[in-house]
């Protein structure tokens, strides 16, 4: 064998040119954010560039510093990374003050940090770890739970800090849970589960209801074929539901909200999805089918909860319409505003710092969730082309390094990464061009935030660690 | 040990989905920001625009609270060509009152500007006017109103004190670092000019979303970003309007100025440039027009001359000449000097006129004798110094102490200091070193190369009444948090005249007044102290004038009137000032003493005069003040 490199020869030189690259399109673009004839200076700490600078600057510090780690202290501390991690979040949910909205900042002295942007590498860790450590590939239900634990739990504590965004963000690591041979329903259960999570901030609990024996007439629908053949009696209960379904969908049909019967067909169709998934010789209605009913009524019913309780008044109308469903100007503005902005961009932009839209301020919270429209405005549809294919680049680069991994560990842990950049990108550059709610979650390393270019830094070098020693096998 | 992983080509799928919503994004973005031009439309049309809120600019008041300057509304007619659509160009020009090739070329004129710009169409249009078009105006798109205001005046007096307004010009544009944009209004002389900043206010913006149709969709972000305007601050100016008034009608039909101090604090009450003009003429509308007749009047009333006009002071400085005399030991105050007519050079006379002969400063002042001064000039110059370049510095050092020679520092601009010679002056005339004081002789009695301003005469009288010391005349009295302001016009400026001297002089003018060439100036019940001058104009007519103060003990008021080419000083200027006085002091003129007033405010002395001139009175008959030349000019 060839004498071992020194760390930094061996690291993915793709990648990490891809993650400085981004880092400085971020500081540009904060820069250009808050770019006014007063303060050009570029050099300024004080101004909030030279702040995201300083934050910059002290990850690739901490960064490079991880990279003299041993590869097995990842494996070894992801247990007890975990659960330091699930402890501050409880005790971020029990002392932190509400910041719009959430209570998911924890000041220690005069520093603020958000425990959720760790939380998802302590979890891709802890994710990689459990897995890693069967001797085989997942297989039992019950190993099935643990996985779906192991992402539930810091998920359900950020959903209690009323952190929506960083929520659902969790949702994405089903995708690690398909690569590593969950089923494919399975999958789209868990999508689902979030997919309804946000569909399920629609509407009433009624209207809910009614999707809900949408669903359950499309399930019967398909099972139908069947029921003539053999087993009548068995199958009879299905065929009351099929009433039922029928009653509810014509009591839906008549009702004036026209459009909720689209957003109706739409999950029909995602219904209908599963089910054509469905292998031909699994007919009986298995566990999961029971599951998937008590997850979608948890949804649903959730939802409710989550529009009343947890989402302000503002918010909740934000995602109606998206929906379509509401007319209030004001609930549009946000996303009319940033489409305005991006779409004012046209083909080659205005030029760098020649912002006029993203200089007036014109698109709230632009230099955090709706800084993508300054990149929109300024580099017009050649930048934005080329940012989303640098991410898409980069994305795609993680998940090449964890295919040529020997150790499932490091495998794992890389597809995790790959999936929580993934969704990050997608709800927010989703958002501000007007495809999906407007949740606030940050553009990784774009996005203004001392923590989250911290965490993301972290996440980036441990994959750049482990990647470095990928002949070896990480338990 | 490695695991068979039987779930590889899993990866395609997993890397698929991803690419999968990339590109549905990136058709996204190719659709909104390419293809449907929608949105960068909508961002076109829904600009967002920065709209000045202007401040209203201070009020001024005067001493006693009454208001001077205040603003009214007027419209500008805005225009952005851009927006301007087809539209009835004939009923437009008809309910504007203007022609249609005024329309063209006003609407040319912008589009040079700028085609996306608003710039003004048509300027000033008052409220009423204003009130009747608008109506109408949405069927002129394009066009929009920009309310603005106007300064007026409740009294037509006091225009050269209080200055004018104007649009900004580039040069203000330029030297403001940014505050000043095109459209925004200035005080461009007087009061509005010096305290420019205190009346100004600060503008304020509001940034509001605008639609292709001109029309406001409300504010941006709530107004988050909107800068407050705030209000210029109103000020209190130390003038008397009703003095102010009472003096400009006597300066009627005359050329001159009027300047009156409160002595002890430099407060200027009236403050009078002749011929005047009502200051609503330079507001709205018709300014330009007014502007332009008031610059081609041969009278130049927009000169001012209280602070700019040069004039020998003649006699009134001999009072001046006493004191520092007196200081410098070379005159005391029992001193006689021999007159007879006039005071004798090898080859010249400096001539004077018939009374009895000084035998004291008092009498010197008392008669104004020529002669009298020559002497105390000459051994002013003479007895203390090596020579005559020095003793005219000293004498320009003292002169300083006074404000002659040297600006006062009033607080309104362009001010100019008059002059006294100096020793670089006679070189240049006589060559180095072959002049002395024989030569500069007549700088005793005001005149040879001495110049003041009106004002300074004024500020002159006023230290002579203080006894010594003078406070910077000001006129600017109070502003909200603007004390920095009055401490700086609090200062005493101390002369290099002892106090002691003061009161030889102040008799002397007390008996110019009581027994001498000014009785004319008479006060019931207050002893007026003051001093003529004529002073000699190559141009023409001698100037008429008088300086003085009253009461004698504490005094109140310091006044300095100079009316030119009207001849002696008792004549014109002593009776002005001493009305002034008396109307400043008692608060009317007594019955005794109408026909003076009515002599005053009656007579027109520029040009032809509309009405004789009434007979002078018997003292005025044989001015003691007019210097008499002899037939070979001491001057060369």
């Amino acid at each position: 064998m060839r004498e071992p490199q020194n760390i930094i020869q061996r690291l993915d030189k793709p990648m990490l040119v891809l993650y400085l690259l981004m880092l400085l399109v971020g500081l540009m673009t904060v820069f250009a954010v808050n770019y006014n004839e007063e303060s050009s200076r570029f050099f300024n700490l004080s101004q909030t560039h030279g702040r995201q600078m300083t934050w910059m600057f002290i990850s690739l510090v901490l960064g490079f510093s991880m990279l003299t780690f041993n590869s097995n202290f990842f494996t070894k501390f992801s247990i007890p990374f975990y659960i330091i991690i699930i402890l501050l979040l409880l005790v971020t949910l029990a002392v932190a003050r509400e910041i719009n909205g959430a209570r998911s900042w924890l000041q220690i002295g005069p520093a603020q940090f958000q425990p959720a942007e760790f939380a998802k590498t302590a979890t891709a860790l802890m994710l990689a770890k459990y897995i890693s450590s069967l001797s085989n590939a997942v297989k039992t239900f019950r190993q099935k739970m643990i996985a779906a634990g192991i992402i539930l739990l810091p998920m359900a504590i950020i959903i209690l800090q009323e952190d929506m965004g960083s929520a659902l963000v969790y949702t994405s690591l089903s995708l690690v849970l398909y690569r590593e041979g969950f089923k494919v329903r399975e999958v789209i259960i868990a999508l689902l589960f979030g997919a309804g999570f946000i569909l399920s901030m629609l509407v009433s609990v009624q209207v809910l209801l009614w999707v809900l024996s949408g669903v359950v007439l499309l399930i019967a629908a398909f099972s139908s074929g069947r029921l003539w053949r053999k087993d009548k009696p068995r199958y009879l209960r299905y065929w009351l539901l099929f009433l039922l379904s029928v009653a509810s969908f014509a009591a839906g049909y008549y009702l004036p909200a026209l459009r909720i019967y689209l957003i109706v067909l739409a999950v029909l169709f995602m219904a209908g999805v599963w089910m054509a998934l469905r292998p031909v010789a699994y007919m009986r209605i298995t566990p999961v089918f029971w599951l998937y009913l008590a997850l979608t009524g948890f949804t649903l019913y959730g939802s409710s909860f989550v529009m009343n309780e947890l989402l302000e008044s503002h918010q909740s109308e934000r995602v109606l319409t998206l929906l379509g469903l509401s007319d209030d100007p004001d609930a549009n503005y946000n996303v009319t505003q940033s489409k305005m902005t991006i779409g004012s961009g046209g083909f080659a932009g205005k030029g760098y710092l020649e912002g006029t839209l993203t200089q007036l301020k014109h698109v709230p919270e632009q230099s955090t969730d709706f800084i993508f429209c300054t990149i929109g405005e300024e580099l017009g549809f050649l930048g934005t082309f080329f940012f989303l294919a640098i991410y898409l680049a980069f994305i795609l680069r993680i998940i090449h390094l964890a295919e040529r991994q020997r150790s499932p560990f490091t495998r794992i842990y890389c597809y995790s990464v790959a999936s929580i950049f993934f969704i990050q990108v997608m709800i927010n550059v989703g958002m501000t061009i007007g495809l999906l709610p407007v949740i606030g979650i940050p553009l990784p390393f774009i996005s203004y935030g001392g923590s989250s270019v911290l965490a993301f830094s972290i996440m980036v070098f441990i994959v750049l660690r482990l990647d470095a020693d990928r002949l070896l096998i990480l338990r | 040990m490695t695991i068979h992983d039987q779930y590889k080509n899993r990866t395609w799928v997993i890397r698929g989905l991803i690419a999968g919503i990339f590109l549905l994004f990136m058709i996204r973005l190719l659709v909104l920001q390419v293809i449907n031009k929608d949105y960068a439309e909508l961002a076109k049309d829904r600009t967002v625009r920065k709209v000045t809120v202007y401040p209203d600019r201070g009020q001024m008041y005067d001493r006693n609270g009454k208001l001077i300057v205040h603003n009214k509304p007027i419209y500008n007619l805005m225009v952005i060509p851009s927006q301007v659509k087809d539209m009835d160009t004939l009923r437009f020009c008809r309910m504007l009152g203007i022609d249609t090739i005024y329309f063209q070329e006003k609407l040319a004129e912008a589009k040079r500007y700028s085609p996306l710009h608003a710039s003004v169409f048509l300027p000033q249009i008052e409220g009423e006017e204003f009130a009747r078009m608008e109506e109408y105006m949405y069927e002129f798109p394009g066009f929009f109103p920009e309310i603005r205001t106007m300064r007026t005046y409740p009294y037509a007096n006091a225009a050269h004190l209080l200055g004018y307004v104007t649009e900004v010009d580039s040069s203000d544009i330029k030297r403001s670092n940014g505050y000043y944009k095109g459209g925004d209004y200035i005080g461009k002389s007087g009061f509005e000019k010096s305290y420019e900043e205190v009346l100004r206010g600060k503008k304020g913006y509001r940034y509001m979303v605008v639609d292709a149709h001109n029309r406001l969709m409300g504010s941006l972000a709530n107004g988050e970003k909107d800068e407050a305007a705030e209000a210029g601050k109103n000020v209190t100016l130390t003038i008397d309007i009703d003095l102010q008034r009472f003096a400009e009608s006597l300066m009627q039909g005359k050329k001159g100025a009027v300047v009156a101090i409160e002595p002890k604090t430099g407060e200027i009450l009236a403050l009078v440039s002749s011929p005047a003009y009502d200051p609503n003429l330079l507001t709205g509308s018709s300014r330009t027009k007014n502007y332009g007749t008031l610059v081609m009047d041969e009278g130049r009333p927009l000169n001012n001359r209280a602070l700019t006009g040069y004039y020998p002071p003649g006699s009134q400085f001999k009072a001046l000449m006493a004191l520092v005399a007196l200081q410098e030991g070379t005159l005391v105050a029992d001193q006689g000097y021999p007159c007879g007519g006039g005071y004798r050079m090898s080859g010249h006379t400096v001539g004077c006129h018939n009374h009895v002969t000084p035998s004291n400063v008092v009498m010197g002042i008392q008669h104004s004798c020529n002669a009298y001064f020559c002497f105390v000039l000459k051994h002013f110059i003479d007895d203390h110094n090596a020579n005559a370049p020095e003793g005219l510095e000293k004498l320009k050092d003292y002169l300083a102490s006074f404000g002659i020679g040297v600006p006062t520092g009033i607080d309104l601009p362009g001010e100019k200091g008059g002059n006294v010679p100096d020793p670089e002056d006679y070189d240049r005339i006589y060559g180095k070193g072959r002049w002395k004081s024989s030569n500069f002789i007549t700088l005793g009695i005001g005149q040879d190369q001495m110049i003041v301003t009106p004002l300074q005469n004024a500020n002159m009288m006023a230290t002579i009444a203080n006894r010594g010391y003078y406070i910077s005349p000001h006129v600017f009295k109070y502003a909200d948090g603007e004390d920095s302001l009055l401490q700086a016009l609090s200062v005493k400026h101390y002369t290099k005249v002892d106090e002691q001297y003061f009161d030889v002089v102040t008799e002397g003018l007390s008996m110019v007044v009581k027994a001498g060439t000014a009785r004319v100036a008479r006060i019931d019940s207050i002893e007026v102290c003051g001093k003529t001058g004529t002073a000699e104009n190559p141009h023409g007519k001698d100037h008429s004038q008088f300086s003085g103060f009253a009461p004698r003990e504490n005094p109140q008021i310091a006044v300095a009137v100079l009316v030119e080419n009207s001849g002696f000083g008792a004549t014109w200027a002593a009776p002005i000032a001493s009305l002034v006085m008396e109307y400043y002091l008692k608060g009317s003129i007594s019955p005794s003493r109408q026909y003076l007033l009515d002599r005053m405010r009656n007579t027109n002395l520029i040009g032809t005069p509309t009405q004789p001139v009434a007979p002078e009175p018997e003292e005025d008959r044989n001015d003691p003040d007019v210097l008499v030349n002899d037939t070979t000019a001491i001057k060369p």
